[in-house]
């Protein structure tokens, strides 16, 4: 007959046993977890602040097949254990394209709602930009070709989809002695969707986004 | 204890004594897992439900400090509760994971993994629960069903790097492994499982054995998805608390002497 002693076949040895190696598992993890090393990640939009997020994210990827750009991946080894199968916004694969038609098919898709909803109904451009912002671009001066080589090249900015996002500077004069025009990030503007940096013909990149100055959001269920 | 002079004779000629209750549950497994199928390219299906009655999810959020997630623990606690009274039923009749894994447990063969294994599970609940407290790490988010189906699938229908490859190799794994013993994710590995096992040590539905009818054929143990049964031994159930109702057992007895029952 079914007996109804709690684990039924689990004695308290069991169970002490149980419970005493999983404390020094959890130990060894959690020192694991810390020595890791850990770098800010690019997430996806309306992502809550970073550690509301890593605490909530349910890692099941849902967001990553939903995306139209193909612009989320899940965070491989390598990155710090509380990172990893967390998803990032990867500009070099495909960019974010909610400042260009208002897709927000990775919030719609997480359970855990670590993807807050964002409205961008009647917004200024600038009330626009720091609603939507997850990163910020900036140019590495070295590689890119208008500073380096002195060539044409404005890639970023004819994709860029927020106004005023990037500027230009020089182009002034004619004929031989004319200067190229070189691409200007404007920080505050920048929303951080990763079009530039996925336009960026360099290899490497001249043209990164980081996840700085982020807008990071409160969650609610 | 039960005993077992006392038990109400298992489901006897009623109504539902001529079906395979197989069918009926495969069916209700099978719309669950084309809704998380199809919710892996429609965002909009609102399924979030399913994630939120796991309560590893609310549970660890909690303890790792950063967030008071007090709608999703009220959920968890709601599954908990549901589970005092059915056990792991979730387990059998619900979980995605649970169904791909049925659907490669072939034959009727007995467990042969050793059963201290079974403790595994316990250790990584615990474990889990004690990271997010020491660490801020929600290891368990890993490892919870709810989340390596969809996350091993996804790679079909959107982007594949590395880390997919492995999530897909690690869910192969897991099927190969639910093909020489049943379902050894949910036996050994599962921290969903061994959550839900902990309140139904006191379940009021569970399975009995009415020993006046059983002629100890073993058809019940060789059929029993969790290798629970043990029918020879001094309780009918080695394992009462993880018993995920599949009823597989019912199904595959001669002389209706096993089933469902009310606990008194």
């Amino acid at each position: 007959m079914p007996s109804s002693t709690p684990f039924d076949a689990m004695s308290r040895r069991h169970f002490i046993t149980t419970v005493g190696a999983g404390a020094a598992v959890s130990i060894m993890g959690a020192s694991l977890a810390r020595a890791s090393a850990k770098e800010p990640v690019l997430r996806p939009p309306g992502a809550i602040d970073e550690d509301a997020f890593l605490s909530l994210c349910a890692r099941c990827g849902r967001c990553i097949p939903v995306c139209p750009n193909s612009a989320l991946r899940l965070q491989g080894p390598g990155n710090g254990l509380q990172n990893l199968m967390t998803p990032k916004l990867v500009p070099s694969k495909g960019y974010c394209i909610m400042p260009v038609n208002g897709c927000q098919n990775c919030i719609k898709a997480c359970p855990a709602k670590v993807l807050q909803p964002i409205s961008l109904e009647g917004l200024s451009s600038s009330q626009f930009s720091s609603r939507l912002k997850m990163g910020t671009a900036s140019v590495d001066t070295r590689i890119c070709i208008p500073y380096a080589l002195k060539q044409p090249c404005l890639a970023c900015k004819e994709i860029c989809p927020v106004e005023g996002a990037i500027t230009t500077k020089g182009g002034e004069g004619k004929g031989p002695g004319a200067t190229v025009r070189k691409p200007v990030f404007n920080n505050d503007v920048c929303v951080g969707c990763g079009a530039c940096e996925n336009a960026c013909p360099t290899t490497p990149k001249a043209v990164t986004v980081s996840s700085k100055g982020a807008k990071r959001t409160q969650w609610r269920a | 204890m039960v005993d077992p002079a006392s038990v109400s004779p298992a489901v006897d000629r009623s109504l539902l004594s001529g079906i395979k209750f197989r069918y009926i549950r495969h069916i209700v497994q099978a719309q669950i897992l084309i809704l998380v199928l199809y919710a892996l390219t429609n965002y909009s299906l609102p399924i979030r439900l399913l994630w939120h009655v796991d309560p590893l999810l609310g549970i660890s959020a909690a303890l790792s400090g950063a967030v008071k997630p007090a709608p999703l623990l009220m959920l968890g606690a709601a599954m908990l509760a549901g589970s005092v009274a059915l056990g792991r039923a979730f387990c059998g009749w619900i979980c995605p994971l649970g169904f791909v894994q049925d659907l490669t447990s072939f034959g009727k063969r007995k467990s042969w993994m050793p059963e201290t294994l079974r403790y595994v599970k316990y250790v990584i609940l615990a474990a889990g629960l004690i990271m997010p407290i020491l660490a801020g790490w929600t290891f368990l988010e890993w490892v919870t069903p709810m989340s390596v189906l969809p996350r091993a699938l996804g790679p079909f229908w959107g982007p594949y790097d590395s880390l997919a490859l492995g999530l897909v190799v690690f869910l192969l794994a897991v099927l190969i492994a639910a093909a020489t013993e049943k379902r050894a994710w949910c036996r050994y590995v599962c921290p969903l499982g061994a959550i839900l096992s902990l309140p139904a040590s006191k379940k009021a539905i569970g399975i009995s054995v009415n020993e006046e009818r059983c002629i100890k054929c073993l058809r019940c143990e060789r059929a029993c998805t969790m290798g629970i049964i043990d029918i020879r031994g001094q309780s009918g159930l080695r394992w009462d608390s993880e018993c995920i109702l599949c009823l597989a057992c019912r199904d595959a007895c001669p002389k209706n002497a096993i089933g469902p029952a009310f606990r008194t």
